[in-house]
């Protein structure tokens, strides 16, 4: 159930056009919204 | 081997230290001096640890895209190129626990054999975490550590040969003690005088009236979940549980109950808060601060305040930087006030200085002495804060989540959901988190308004033009 939620849920979620546009708001400006604490907050690449 | 390290520590607290100051060290022997320009033309410190530790990439609909580089310099996905990051980051985490097994009394099979299930299943936690809608909503890799945990514990259980590698709390305070170096008491400045006053006030008030009201109002059954519960909500969440649960010795059931809740409701503040300071026309500064002392998980503040703008985005980032630098205080403050008020010993007689110390966790003065050593030591050797900031961030961060990974695949492993469902099914711990981020938002939102609306209003914006 775990895999099909990852696979396939979350996946169609992330096509839906509000999702999709809040998604590459943050990542144009490369902000890690998953940190945990302030040295995670800005991706290095 | 194993005989000689516990006559020489006594305790793995002493250990831990070491082993912690060792890997610090190691990074930052790993950092050379400036020769490489970089985009500003300015020399750059070069890091040989950048890009070694591997963090996994986000991906939409392929799990295998966050083994792959994301944005290479020729515009096309190269296939597994984290795999070296990988094998080198178990290779290291492996040899760094060595000793901590050894300490244990673990035989070397079940070591390296628990060894590669907790890494195997800390990399797909990592996996999971980074899937864009979870890794956008901070769902963050400790809770799919502890439920892929969860559901193998109780579900087809812990095989024998893997349960001696089941030494979460120990791993965890390996990984806080790299955690204290990231707590740069420099970055109190940031903001001068109303970031200072916004965290630094209202952030203790919180704490202490939330837990005041939990052991008194609410009487809570266990003062260790109240204070992780009351230290998650008002400090900086996950981090802040982790560091203070270790602190106050609560038990994995607390700590994986308080860090569920918060990113629940992380994850629907993100979005609300910001949305509700655009819907009411509040002032941006004041609200990016408002978000900034209010929200628990740092990577949703930095979302939730770009959403108000760019200078939103810095003002909330700034604040939720200046609070994470309070962790550091708050545990050393929470593991001396458990070591005077609750200790093996019942009673409520006044205990000597010697019965304090025997009580007091001792790896919070390493994860102390590790933030004083990089917020003074290094710059008093002149050690450039540019640095710094690589050591932090590109050799000790990514460290350390792997420690808090594995700790919390541990963690899930060794818990009984039945235990974890007692918590869920008794609403005061909820009825705790809910009274207290109302009572946070209140006060972070007079404070907010007084600092950034009125008394600093035009500091603020003439620190932003620059």
């Amino acid at each position: 159930m775990l895999g099909l939620l990852w696979v396939w849920v979350l996946p169609q979620i992330a096509k839906n056009p509000a999702v999709k546009k809040h998604i590459e708001f943050l990542e144009d400006r490369n902000i890690n919204t998953g940190a945990m604490f302030y040295t995670e907050v800005q991706e290095h690449r | 081997m194993g005989s000689w390290l516990r006559s020489v520590f006594r305790h793995e607290d002493w250990l831990v230290i070491p082993l912690g100051a060792l890997v610090l060290l190691a990074c930052t022997w790993m950092v050379q001096p400036p020769i490489e320009p970089s985009q500003e033309g300015k020399p750059k410190p070069v890091n040989l640890l950048k890009g070694k530790i591997a963090k996994l990439e986000s991906w939409s609909s392929n799990p295998l895209e966050s083994v792959m580089l994301d944005k290479p310099a020729d515009g096309k996905k190269k296939p597994y190129q984290h795999f070296p990051a990988l094998l080198f980051t178990w290779s290291i985490l492996g040899i760094l626990l060595v000793p901590i097994a050894l300490f244990k009394g673990m035989r070397a099979r079940e070591y390296w054999v628990g060894y590669a299930v907790l890494s195997a299943l800390a990399t797909l936690a990592f996996v999971m975490a980074n899937q864009q809608v979870v890794k956008h909503f901070n769902l963050e890799y400790v809770l799919w550590a502890l439920l892929l945990g969860l559901i193998i514990s109780n579900t087809i259980g812990v095989p024998r040969l893997i349960r001696p590698m089941l030494i979460g709390d120990t791993i965890i305070k390996l990984g806080l003690i790299l955690l204290g170096a990231e707590v740069l008491f420099g970055k109190l400045l940031a903001l001068g005088v109303p970031g200072i006053l916004t965290s630094w006030i209202v952030t203790p008030v919180v704490l202490i009236t939330t837990y005041w009201f939990g052991q008194r109002v609410l009487k809570m059954e266990s003062p260790s979940l109240n204070m992780v519960i009351s230290a998650d909500m008002s400090v900086c969440g996950v981090s802040a549980a982790i560091a203070t649960g270790a602190a106050c010795r609560a038990k994995r059931e607390e700590i994986s109950y308080a860090i569920g809740i918060s990113l629940l409701f992380t994850s629907l503040m993100m979005v609300i808060q910001p949305n509700f300071v655009l819907w009411s026309g509040m002032d941006k500064n004041v609200g990016a601060a408002w978000i900034g002392g209010t929200i628990d998980s740092t990577g949703a503040v930095a979302a939730a305040g770009e959403i108000l703008g760019k200078d939103a985005g810095l003002i909330a980032t700034t604040v939720k930087v200046i609070q994470n630098v309070l962790i550091g205080v708050i545990a050393f403050a929470v593991a001396g006030y458990w070591s005077i008020r609750f200790g093996d010993q019942p009673g409520g007689n006044r205990i000597g200085i010697g019965e304090v110390w025997k009580r007091f966790p001792k790896f919070v003065l390493g994860f102390l002495a590790a933030s004083l050593a990089f917020s003074f030591l290094l710059p008093a050797l002149e050690v450039s804060s540019d640095a710094i900031e690589t050591i932090t961030k590109d050799s000790v961060a990514p460290l350390r989540s792997w420690l808090f990974c594995l700790a919390f695949v541990a963690l899930g492993l060794e818990t009984n959901f039945w235990e974890l469902g007692k918590y869920l099914k008794e609403g005061k711990p909820l009825l705790l988190y809910l009274l207290g981020q109302s009572w946070s938002m209140i006060l972070s939102l007079i404070m907010a308004y007084i600092m950034f609306g009125v008394l600093y209003a035009d500091k603020i914006k003439a620190f932003l033009a620059k």
